[in-house]
């Protein structure tokens, strides 16, 4: 529905008359509710403006909102009055209920609220609220907090001035200074020590495990097992040995061949406890 | 031999301890360093225990060819609204004894107040600057009221601040009230 030319102040009191001359017309009650969701919403509205009012700071907007909402709350309670009749005999339909229902809620809130802030604003506060205006370090926190500093800058814009201080310089003392600062001796970094020739040293020979493990094979004359190649009394020790003929075996070819036996051999005169049965020929 | 020429050429130039000036206590004399000050448009005042020159108005930056020396910008200002605050309002409307210690504030109360600026920003750069124009003085990590923050007009300043705490506070109020009033909405 359309509304046309109907000052916002009227809004509700106008919608009453459409529902009351749409009722006397025949209209169907789903025009009739349509015409009450209008209010509702009108009254909806009052309550987002008035919210949203709160955070702005003009205490006149504030109250011009106010104002207007008493008017729709006043305009609202008489229309369910004039049409109590009406929304009595459509107690069962589910639509109506719900509209009948959030109108009176909005009444309630608007009216509490509204009455509540014009009468703060008017400066008629209770003594309940004049209590709670007293001032304590939060507030001053939150209040800060909650401010721009350009709000806060014009709490004391005119009020204060800088300092005068004019600086007196005695052009005695001035050059004193000046010939004090002249005077000093920047710091330099010490000088470097003269270059020395660095003379440069081989490396240190290191010897690998595997060439010489593949050396004493090509030296023997006569078949061996691994456990008189590999087995000297620590573990430390054999166990080196025997890596060093594994990794021979993995790095070089044409090696004495290995055969093997089943089972293992005992050893009682070192830390090694068994060795496969294993003998290096001397057939290449 | 003090005279009021020398005393108002260093009244202008810094501050003077009350305790070590008394021929400032004197009406005549007083009166005489007051007139010096009057012909460049500054007055005395006795204030936190030291004597100083203010200005009786403070100079506008508008006139043509005029560029003051020093001049207060809108974040140094908000923080001598902020100390005022502090310092100044809350210790004459709070009702509370502070056991006649001189009010103070610390330096992170006064920082959470500017929620939008670095900290280094508020507490160096412009409680640093605000403490060389006399308005704060600084103690470990606590501020406390400098001459020139005790030599404002209190009057005029605790009207405003009165005012824009009053109309913090009110509202405050009213949206707990809508908040509420929603909530009971919400519970039915």
């Amino acid at each position: 529905m359309t509304i046309p030319e109907v000052h916002p102040r009227s809004l509700i009191k106008f919608l009453n008359k459409a529902m009351a001359l749409a009722q006397a017309g025949g209209a169907g009650d789903d025009v009739v509710l349509r015409q009450f969701q209008s209010a509702i919403a009108v009254l909806q509205g009052d309550w987002d403006d008035l919210t949203r009012l709160l955070d702005d700071h003009s205490d006149n907007a504030l109250l011009e909102a106010a104002e207007l909402v008493r008017i729709h709350v006043d305009d609202m309670r008489e229309l369910l009055d004039e049409h109590q009749t009406f929304f009595a005999a459509h107690r069962d339909r589910v639509d109506f209920l719900d509209a009948d229902q959030e109108a009176l809620d909005l009444v309630a809130r608007l009216g509490t609220l509204s009455a509540e802030v014009i009468q703060a604003i008017s400066g008629r506060a209770d003594e309940r609220m004049k209590a709670g205006l007293r001032v304590d370090r939060t507030d001053i926190r939150d209040f800060l907090a909650s401010r721009e500093v350009d709000d806060l800058a014009t709490l004391v814009a005119d009020l204060a001035a800088p300092s005068p201080f004019i600086v007196a310089i005695s052009p005695m003392v001035a050059f004193d200074s000046l010939s004090e600062a002249s005077g000093r001796v920047a710091s330099t970094p010490p000088t470097m020590p003269p270059p020395i020739v660095l003379t440069r040293q081989p490396p240190e020979a290191i010897l690998d495990p595997a060439e010489v493990m593949r050396d004493e094979l090509r030296e023997l004359d006569e078949p061996t097992t691994i456990v008189e190649l590999t087995v000297r009394e620590a573990w430390e020790e054999s166990i080196a040995r025997h890596s060093a003929l594994l990794d021979v075996y993995s790095r070089w070819t044409e090696l004495p061949d290995l055969s093997h036996e089943p089972g293992w051999e005992e050893l009682e005169q070192s830390e090694v406890w068994r060795v496969s049965k294993t003998t290096i020929e001397m057939d290449i | 031999m003090r005279t009021p020429a020398q005393t108002a050429a260093m009244l202008v130039a810094g501050t003077l301890d009350r305790a070590q000036w008394p021929e400032l206590d004197d009406e005549d004399f007083a009166g005489e360093v007051g007139d010096r000050l009057d012909m460049v448009g500054l007055e005395l005042v006795g204030s936190s225990g030291k004597w100083l020159a203010r200005p009786k108005h403070a100079p506008t930056d508008d006139i043509d060819g005029f560029e003051p020396a020093f001049a207060l910008n809108t974040v140094e200002l908000a923080v001598i609204a902020a100390l005022y605050l502090h310092l100044r309002y809350l210790p004459r409307n709070a009702n509370r004894n502070e056991n006649g210690e001189e009010p103070s504030v610390a330096v992170e109360e006064l920082l959470r107040g500017f929620p939008g600026y670095s900290s280094r920003f508020i507490s160096q750069i412009v409680v640093g600057h605000l403490r060389n124009a006399g308005f704060v003085r600084r103690e470990n990590d606590r501020l406390y009221a400098g001459p020139y923050l005790a030599t404002l007009n209190e009057i005029e300043a605790d009207e405003r601040s009165q005012v824009a705490l009053g109309s913090f506070q009110l509202r405050r109020y009213l949206k707990q009230r809508a908040s509420e009033l929603e909530d009971d909405h919400a519970a039915d």
